[in-house]
C-alpha cells in the first residue's frame, strides 16, 4: 500500500507541475505584451500618438505578438491535451477577438470622435482593442475548458477605463498605458501565484 | 479490471523510460537531445533508440536545430501530449481502484 500512495503522490505532483506550467506559459505572453507596449509608449512620445502611428505600430507588433501567442499557444495546447480538455484547432480562432479588437479599437472608436480631444478618442480605441482581445481569447480558453480567473484583470481594467479616458483633456494615452499594464501585470502576477500554488500542493 | 488491461497493453509508455521521456518532454514542448541524455541518465544508443520507438507512434518528433551548434532537439506532438495524459489519468484510475 506504500507504493500506492507513493506512487499516487507522484502522480499529483506531475499534474501540479503541468498546471504550473501552463500559468507560466500564459505569464509569458502577457509580459511579452507588456514589453511590447511599453515600445510603442516610448515611440509615441517621440512622434506622437496619432491614430495613423497607433494603426502601423500596432500592426507591426500584432505579428511578433501573434507570433509568441502560437509559440505559447503550441505549449498550452499540447498541456490542455493531456488533460483531455481541448479539441483539435480549439486555439487557432484566438487571432480573431485580436483583429476585431483592431478593427473596432484602431479603426472605428477613433473615427467616431467620442472623447474631447483626438488623443482621447485613441486611447479610448486602444483601450478596446485591448479589453476586445484579451476578453476574446478568455472565451477561447473558456470553451477550451480553463476556467481561467487570472485573465480576467487584463481585459476587466482596459474595459473600465474606456469611459474614463473619454473625458481626460490631457494624459489619456499615459492613462490608457497604465491600465493596459496594470491589468497585465496583475494577471501575470495572479498565472505566477497560481503556478506556485500548483506546484506547492 | 478493463483499465488494467488497457494500461498494461500500451506497449510505447508502458516502459518507464518511454514515460519519463515524455513527461519531461510536457511541460517543455522541445528538448535537446545531449539534455535528455543528461537528465535520464542513458547511453545515446540506448536513448535513440526509445525515442525511435516513440517516433514511430507519432508521440515525438525528432529536428535538427542550430543551437550553440547543430544539435538534435525532439518535439512533443499534439498526439504525444494526449496520449501521456490518457496513459496518467489511467494510472490514476487503477491505483485509486485499488
Amino acid at each position: 500500500m506504500e507504493d500506492v500512495k507513493e506512487l499516487k503522490s507522484v502522480l499529483e505532483r506531475v499534474e501540479g507541475k503541468l498546471i504550473a506550467a501552463q500559468y507560466m506559459y500564459g505569464a509569458m505572453w502577457f509580459i511579452a505584451f507588456l514589453a511590447v507596449m511599453a515600445l510603442y509608449y516610448v515611440l509615441g512620445t517621440i512622434v506622437g500618438f496619432s491614430s495613423i502611428f497607433s494603426a502601423i505600430y500596432w500592426g507591426g507588433a500584432f505579428v511578433f505578438v501573434g507570433w509568441v501567442g502560437m509559440m505559447v499557444g503550441k505549449r498550452l495546447e499540447a498541456l490542455f491535451r493531456s488533460q483531455g480538455r481541448v479539441e483539435e484547432g480549439s486555439f487557432s480562432i484566438i487571432a480573431l477577438p485580436w483583429i476585431i479588437g483592431a478593427i473596432i479599437g484602431w479603426v472605428i472608436v477613433p473615427r467616431l470622435n467620442l472623447g474631447i480631444t483626438e488623443e482621447a478618442s485613441v486611447a479610448a480605441g486602444f483601450l478596446t482593442f485591448i479589453a476586445l482581445g484579451v476578453f476574446g481569447m478568455w472565451l477561447v480558453f473558456i470553451r477550451a475548458g480553463n476556467k481561467d480567473r487570472g485573465m480576467v484583470p487584463a481585459f476587466l481594467l482596459p474595459a473600465l477605463g474606456v469611459p474614463l479616458v473619454l473625458e481626460m483633456e490631457k494624459g489619456a494615452m499615459a492613462w490608457a498605458g497604465f491600465l493596459v499594464a496594470a491589468g497585465y501585470a496583475l494577471t501575470s502576477l495572479l498565472y505566477l501565484y497560481f503556478a506556485f500554488n500548483a506546484i506547492e500542493r | 479490471m478493463k483499465q488494467l488491461k488497457e494500461l498494461t497493453s500500451n506497449h510505447v509508455l508502458g516502459n518507464p523510460i518511454r514515460l519519463a521521456i515524455m513527461l519531461y518532454l510536457l511541460p517543455r514542448a522541445r528538448v535537446l537531445f545531449k539534455d535528455l541524455l543528461e537528465v535520464l541518465g542513458l547511453t545515446p544508443g540506448n536513448l535513440d533508440s526509445h525515442l525511435r520507438v516513440l517516433e514511430k507512434a507519432g508521440y515525438v518528433k525528432i529536428k535538427k536545430v542550430f543551437s550553440d551548434r547543430p544539435r538534435t532537439a525532439v518535439e512533443i506532438t499534439q498526439k504525444g501530449a494526449q496520449e501521456t495524459g490518457k496513459y496518467l489519468r489511467l494510472l490514476r484510475e487503477v491505483l485509486n481502484g485499488i
